[in-house]
């Protein structure tokens, strides 16, 4: 075995324990939370754990794309000839060198090869293919990283999600967007700085798992911003409660709690009354913010977003709008990816709900000069197989899960634009240049906005634990 | 030395203001400082040196084997204090400079410095400091202090001998005295009641109970409340919340697809066991194996579902073995936080890198929970999976009876009558032979040979004419010739076949298709409302519709599979006049078709002057490419059998071969035919055995079901999984406990096994400390709100260090005696240290601002499901029914939306089940109830031993605006206007007293007149917003109550159920 695939079989299959880094946050937290500066009222941002950034940082924000049930990548980022000249043939042992595969496809008789339906061309200056369901990204690929090498280890939807949303299979760790909440605060004292929006209906389902703080405390998981109601949970006042009837209510609850506060002297009180302040001020900011309306025609064209009516695409708009007000981490979530069957006819279906939206976000920040601080990441849990699930007809044939290689698109905040990382086979089945793990992207991540992730830890049982678990490395190449 | 709270005092209560998304408690919980807060005198190793060990030393000198180096440990006495590999000695008693641990800690040559440089974790001066000082001491060692025996401790003399109750405030006095403090004087009266009855039964006390503890002037007042606060059947809804955050109860399986399961039998069980006050050690038997205890009972059985509440997954592609690892894993894991208080997942993959722990050591508690006859991909999404236990009503069990009896019957008359089966095909093959004709059926019917010509015959030998029109042409047919026809060819017969809607009747042919489709036969009109029936291929897929009026009042139904082309199959369909698309049934060679409806309306006639024809429809639409052969429409339905023999035309031919000469082939399809098609009595007593089986499995999903443990006859061998990884077998083991507990019982007779019941008497065996201390330290944090021991899943290396490690002790001894638990708890709750006032001078504050010294009384946020009760309790709308269903609260529109894949809907509760209390509230653990997550209840996807307590401007928001909580407004609202007397003063007094049990102080007073007097204003003016403010909710507005002045008191109740006071004991 050759010293990259060794890499591979190794990382997927072991539960490695490299040394532990132990930075003892705790101790480290403690001193900045004790810091009587971070107490200060007013608008100034909300500090995090960390006392200061381990490097300069090249982003503050990041606008992760997340596209549930994985897209494939070999009908959109990474054409294979190879697998077109194949179609209908054996996906040689070669190639698959006996590596597990799913339930769903394991008791298939053959494994016959298939390729794309879709034509690939050539774009930009950094002569990225891509399919022609992606025709306005293909607008923009000089703005982007594509990361052709990716690789994750589970190989079903749950663990892989949940492996990508924090590093570790199994339920119960913070997600990135927590792990960010905790350790850099925010910038903004009226919004969360973990948000997530949902859209797109039916494929796979979302669990809040996937934005959950996990041990950290609820208050650094993800906020859902709903597509209908409130935007925010119980953020508008009840039927019959005016504002100002409701800034009297907070008045006197404030006035009866600083009473309070007066005879008992617990500063849990104190906490309570900011809150009361705080969340009077969510009630103002979070209609405002999330009134599509507000925007001229040209950028709702731009974006293809409908006001009032949900899709992805307003939530691209919406995303840039919390990225402007200094919101930290900003997690879309599209569903309905998973394409076993049907891919000819419903693989363009979903590029048409996102690829408009998507790049139009690189275009609407760029144009504010946000993209140079915002990273923008697009991708799903992993990639879909060169061989078909099912039987292949002209318009209809599928692919199954495949966690050995993917793609993933990053754009803006510290990495390079125009820029192709790793290679994978003549069949798009492995990686034969410049593997990146999850645990590297999610290193990569953390060092662009300005923290080393072997010292962004919390003591949970016992242990000091991290998003990139007891690995990970810095995909160097990737920086700008 | 240790962080002291000295390091603290900086935080005064103005600086407490906490940004946003942050918490007060946050700051606790982040804290790591040991409790102790004395100038260190006397170094305690276990206290203060064994964390220093661990933290900085363990990784690579401790319990891991493998990633041992230098062949040091530093956790065990003999290692340190020998000499390692080098020759050196880390420790050498007395003499800090001969001891090699010492001059590493110190150096500064990178290559020599311990920790490594790498690890980023230099020990503070002040931590070599007390090292040093320890060794030059002789370096008094210690085992680890949890893990020695409970003994029975002194109790330590005090000075001040009249404050301390009984033994917890000897201990807890002793140690204020030996910091200079004192402890608060008692809390009054109205706050100690509420303190209590939130603590033991999670629900504000009532007025009368208030005010009879006010009157009781007898020195049991306060015994007397306890006491029937612990007699309360909300005593067990109280325990039983933190028991299912570690148990990770809930009513969904968790991963993937988080489909539906049914546990409430299981969670009426923990309730009714605290209730009963089972001694805790029957009750750990029974959550652990009360499946294997002897002659288990029903409640035994179902206690045993502890184990079942990990969660499980559906998910398509997965690996079984993987998910079954999964499994197990989580119930060690589990049951090492649970009754040992440690963090035992640790050595899933490797030695415990902190406790002495093995990985094999593991695998061995594994193997006890590994013989459960499960799957890893649990299989089902709308009820149990296996193992799982039925516990009917007394009707159910008649109702279950009675089905066995009549299936037990019916299935004795199908035997019967399959043993007849081959006599009757012989008689049957002669009647065949008999009639002439194979296919010879009843009458009234018309015949189309289509054999060369397009006449027809009925039954009574009738002949019909129908002459050739346009081009058709005759070929090969499935009997002799058949009638080719493109798109030019039909025929036609007039008005005969016009059939009414509520007229039963059948039409069979053969045919050959082709992708072009058309109506082979019909009678329908071809222009206007296209009254009349058809038969119509579209592709493959075969239609018949009756048509009152297209495309409305049509009944339509379609095969759902794709009919071959360029071959013949045989098609019936046969109606029975009943005016609905169900009446409609598809055969395709004999057998019914699986076919989709796609209209079902048909309100009038579907009679047509139209002719019947054949080749197309009626008078020339849908002209039909293909072949007709031997068409037959009947003026009547069809039964099964008859279609059978119509389309079974090349089977029964091998009926009139001899029986001796037939292939083993054609007897077999000849078998085959009759056994499935013609036996008619066979096929309805098989038939009524199916429907018999599916209405038992109907009505037994009515029947309470629940989630058990079982054990396979053969138990699972049990391997060491290489690094973790499920599909890497190590090493063969046994079940077993840690070696560095007490040994389990001796070995069961015969050499078997232990099993999970050896394991659960071994986990509350009196030799065996950590059960008893983790379990009344649990108790403690749930009075207090912080435990002794801090770290509640933690009492290993890593965790914290006691805060009065004497009084734990003699917690834990005491509990062993009887392991009654509401003694326990009743003895901690009576104490002074409990009753003492929870107010905070700020000179305490900095001091001590965990209040772990204990020199003020508790004073905690409820939990998240208390808080609602709490609301519901003042607002008297609180349901106080116990056990049962989960019901379904009032949840925001789309909630359930990110996985409504799975097609479950949030089918809201109706009437009282909305007011039951938040321990019943559905839990989808893929999406908790809202207002839940955001008051810190966890999602009970893995075992949780403390909830985190925060505050946030969200849950502000909760509680201002979440309609249960403005309901529960209005309902006290209603209230204080029907029993608060008739002033506002009065109301005012009975509204605060009956939310916080004391009355107003006067500035409180004062600020509550302002709002209601605004408020009372601003709806008085503003009557519609009002009558919308007293709508929100499910509860019906009052009568004859002022719509402004209760939308007034609301907004006032609104006010008092949102003050810190309110959510806090």
């Amino acid at each position: 075995m050759d010293e990259l695939s060794s890499r591979i079989q190794s990382a997927l299959t072991r539960r490695a324990f490299l040394q532990k880094s132990s930075t003892g946050l705790g101790a480290l937290a403690l001193g900045s939370l004790l810091h009587p500066q971070l107490f200060g009222a007013g608008t100034t941002p909300v500090a995090g754990a960390l006392p200061k950034l381990h490097f300069a940082p090249k982003a503050k924000r990041i606008i992760y794309l997340f596209m549930s049930g994985a897209p494939s990548h070999l009908d959109l980022f990474d054409p294979k000839p190879t697998l077109t000249e194949m179609t209908g043939k054996d996906l040689p042992d070669s190639i698959r060198k006996g590596q597990r595969i799913t339930g769903m496809t394991s008791g298939q008789k053959n494994l016959f090869c298939v390729g794309s339906p879709f034509k690939f061309a050539k774009h930009g200056q950094v002569g990225m293919d891509l399919s022609e369901l992606l025709p306005n990204l293909s607008k923009v690929v000089d703005d982007c990283t594509f990361v052709r090498s990716i690789f994750t280890e589970p190989i079903n939807h749950d663990p892989a999600v949940t492996f990508f949303a924090t590093g570790h299979q199994q339920p119960g760790r913070p997600t990135m967007g927590s792990w960010l909440a905790y350790g850099l605060g925010s910038d903004n004292r009226d919004l969360p700085s973990f948000v997530v929006l949902t859209s797109g209906g039916g494929g796979q389902t979302l669990q809040t798992r996937y934005w959950g703080s996990g041990f950290l405390p609820a208050q650094y998981g993800g906020v859902q911003f709903r597509n209908a109601g409130d935007p925010v949970l119980f953020v508008s006042n009840p039927n019959g409660v005016s504002t100002t009837t409701r800034r009297e209510l907070i008045d006197a609850t404030n006035d009866l709690n600083r009473v309070a506060l007066g005879q008992l002297g617990d500063p849990a009180i104190s906490a309570q009354i900011e809150n009361y302040e705080l969340a009077f001020r969510m009630q103002a900011s979070v209609p405002e913010l999330t009134d599509l309306s507000q925007e001229p025609q040209d950028v709702l064209d731009l974006y293809g977003a409908t006001p009032g009516k949900p899709s992805f695409a307003n939530n691209c708009l919406l995303a840039r709008r919390l990225a402007e007000r200094g919101v930290r981490f900003i997690q879309l979530c599209h569903r309905d990816w998973d394409h076993h069957g049907g891919l000819p006819k419903n693989l363009p279906i979903k590029c048409k709900e996102t690829d408009q939206g998507a790049a139009a976000l690189i275009t609407d920040l760029k144009q504010r000069g946000l993209l140079d601080d915002t990273l923008v990441i697009w991708g799903g849990e992993f990639g879909r197989t060169a061989y078909s699930q099912g039987e292949i007809k002209p318009d209809s044939f599928g692919r199954d899960h495949h966690p050995r290689c993917f793609t993933v698109w990053m754009a803006g905040g510290g990495v390079k634009r125009g820029y192709i990382h790793g290679e994978t086979d003549e069949f798009g089945y492995n990686i034969v240049r410049d593997p990146v793990h999850v645990h590297d992207l999610h290193a990569t991540l953390l060092q662009l906005l300005g923290v080393d992730h072997k010292q962004l830890t919390f003591r949970h049982e016992g242990r000091d634990y991290r998003l990139t678990d007891v690995s990970g490395e810095v995909v160097k190449n990737i920086l700008a | 030395m240790p962080l002291s709270f000295r390091a603290r005092s900086r935080l005064s209560p103005d600086h407490m203001k906490l940004p946003a998304f942050s918490s007060l408690a946050f700051v606790a919980l982040l804290l790591p400082a040991p409790a102790h807060a004395e100038i260190q005198t006397a170094i305690d190793f276990n206290r203060d040196v064994r964390p220093i060990l661990s933290d900085n030393c363990f990784t690579c000198h401790g319990p891991d084997t493998n990633k041992r180096k230098a062949g040091l440990r530093l956790d065990e006495k003999e290692s340190a204090f020998g000499k390692a590999e080098s020759g050196e000695r880390a420790i050498v008693p007395g003499h800090p400079e001969k001891s090699e641990l010492l001059r590493r800690v110190v150096t500064t040559d990178k290559d020599e410095q311990m920790p490594p440089p790498k690890e980023h974790k230099k020990l503070k001066p002040e931590q070599v400091d007390l090292l040093r000082r320890w060794i030059k001491s002789g370096a008094p060692w210690e085992p680890h202090w949890a893990f020695r025996p409970v003994t029975v401790p002194a109790l330590p003399a005090t000075k001040n001998t009249s404050w301390p109750r009984g033994a917890i405030d000897r201990f807890i006095l002793a140690r204020l005295e030996k910091e200079g403090l004192a402890p608060a004087p008692e809390a009054d009266r109205p706050a100690l009641i509420r303190r209590a009855s939130l603590a033991l039964i999670g629900l504000p006390p009532t007025l009368a109970e208030v005010d009879a503890f006010l009157r009781d002037t007898s020195p049991e007042a306060f015994e007397k409340v306890v006491d029937r606060l612990l007699a309360s059947p909300h005593f067990g809804e109280r325990l039983a919340l933190p028991w299912l955050d570690l148990a990770r109860y809930g009513d969904t399986s968790g991963y993937h697809n988080d489909s539906l399961r049914d546990m409430w039998l299981w969670r009426e069980g923990v309730i009714k066991a605290f209730n009963a006050n089972q001694p805790f050690d029957q009750f750990t038997i029974e959550q652990l194996a009360g499946d294997l205890v002897p002659q288990a009972t029903i409640d035994q059985q179902i206690a045993s579902g502890f184990h079942r509440n990990v969660m499980t997954s559906d998910e398509g592609g997965i690996i079984d073995s993987e998910y079954l690892n999964l499994y197990v894993v989580d119930r060690v894991s589990t049951t090492g936080v649970t009754w040992l208080g440690l963090t035992v997942a640790c050595a899933q993959c490797h030695d415990h890198k902190y406790d002495p722990l093995k990985q094999s050591e593991f695998y061995q508690i594994y193997s006890f929970f590994h013989n459960v006859p499960e799957n890893g991909k649990d299989g089902v999404r709308d009820r149990n999976p296996k193992p799982f236990l039925l516990v009917p009503t007394p009707e159910q069990k008649v109702k279950l009876a009675q089905f066995d009896t009549d299936l037990t019957a019916a299935e004795t008359t199908e035997k019967q009558l399959a043993g007849q089966l081959d006599a009757q095909q012989i008689e049957w093959e002669k009647q065949l032979a008999a009639s002439g004709s194979a296919t010879e059926l009843k009458g009234p019917w018309v015949q189309f040979p289509l054999d060369e010509n397009g006449d027809g015959l009925t039954d009574s030998g009738e002949k019909i004419e129908g002459p050739l029109q346009g081009e058709a042409t005759f070929e090969k047919g499935a009997e002799g010739q058949s009638l080719r026809v493109e798109k030019k060819g039909w025929t036609e017969y007039g008005e005969r076949f016009g059939f009414e809607k509520d007229q039963p009747f059948a039409a069979s042919a053969w045919l050959k298709l082709n992708p072009a489709g058309g109506s082979p036969f019909g009678k329908m009109a071809t222009s206007g409302e296209l009254r009349g029936w058809d038969v119509e291929f579209h592709g493959g897929k075969a239609s018949v519709h009756l048509v009152h009026k297209w495309p409305e009042e049509v009944l339509h139904v379609q095969t759902e599979k794709d009919l071959p082309f360029d071959v013949f199959t045989h098609i019936a369909f046969t109606y029975d006049g009943s005016g609905k698309a169900a009446g409609i049934t598809i055969y395709v060679n004999g057998e019914p078709a699986k076919t989709k409806v796609i209209k079902d309306k048909l309100p009038g006639s579907i009679v047509t002057p139209a002719p019947f024809s054949i080749g197309r429809r009626g008078g020339g639409a849908a002209p039909f490419t293909g072949s007709v052969d031997d068409l037959r429409v009947f003026s009547r339905a069809l039964a099964r059998r008859e279609v059978a023999q119509l389309g079974g035309a090349a089977t029964l031919r091998f009926a009139s071969i001899p029986a001796a000469e037939r292939t083993p082939e054609q007897r077999q399809k000849l078998q085959k035919f009759f056994r499935e098609t013609q036996a008619s009595d066979y096929l309805a007593a098989q038939k009524k055995t199916a429907d018999l089986k599916k209405a038992r499995s109907d009505f037994e999903r009515t029947v309470p079901n629940t989630l058990v443990m079982s054990e396979m006859e053969k138990p699972r061998d049990t391997f060491i999984k290489v690094r973790g990884s499920y599909d890497q077998n190590g090493g063969k083991v046994e079940p077993g406990v840690p070696a560095f507990l007490p040994a389990l019982a001796a070995t069961p007779i015969n050499g078997q096994r232990h099993t999970r019941l050896d394991f659960a008497k071994w986990l509350v065996s009196p030799e065996q400390p950590l059960t008893p201390r983790v379990t009344v330290n649990r108790w403690w944090k749930m009075v207090f709100g912080t435990g002794l021991v801090k770290t509640v899943n933690d009492f290993g290396a890593q965790g914290e260090w006691p805060s009065h490690p004497e009084l734990l002790d003699w917690l834990a001894a005491d509990f062993l005696r009887d392991w009654n638990v509401k003694r326990a708890i009743k003895q901690i709750v009576l104490s002074a240290t409990y009753r003492q006032s929870a107010k905070i001078p700020p000179a305490l504050l900095a001091r001590d601002t965990e209040n772990r010294l204990l020199a003020r009384g508790p004073r905690n946020r409820l939990d998240a499901e208390l808080i609602r009760d709490n609301a519901l309790a003042i607002g008297g709308i609180l349901n106080p029914t116990l056990g049962g269903k989960s019901i379904k609260p009032f949840q925001p529109e789309g909630t359930w939306e990110i996985n409504e894949m799975s097609g479950y809907k949030y089918d809201t509760s109706k009437g009282a089940d909305l007011y039951r209390r938040g321990l019943y509230v559905y839990w989808r653990r893929s999406t908790v109830y809202p207002s839940f997550v955001t008051l810190d209840a966890p999602t009970r996807e893995f075992c949780t031993a403390q909830r985190a307590r925060t505050s946030t401007p969200l849950q502000s928001l909760v509680l201002m605006n979440d309609p249960v909580f403005v309901e529960a407004a209005r309902a006290f609202a209603q209230r204080i206007l029907t029993e608060g007397g008739t002033d506002a003063a009065s109301r005012l007094e009975f509204a605060w007293r009956v939310a916080l049990a004391r009355p107003p102080s006067e500035p409180e007073r004062a600020i509550l007149d302002r709002v209601l007097t605004k408020q009372l204003e601003t709806y008085q003016q503003d009557k519609a917003a009002a009558k919308k403010l007293v709508s929100v909710g499910d509860l019906p507005r009052p009568e004859g109550i002022d719509e402004s002045e209760l939308a007034a008191w609301t907004a006032v109740g609104n006010v008092i159920l949102n003050l810190n006071e309110a959510i806090t004991d």
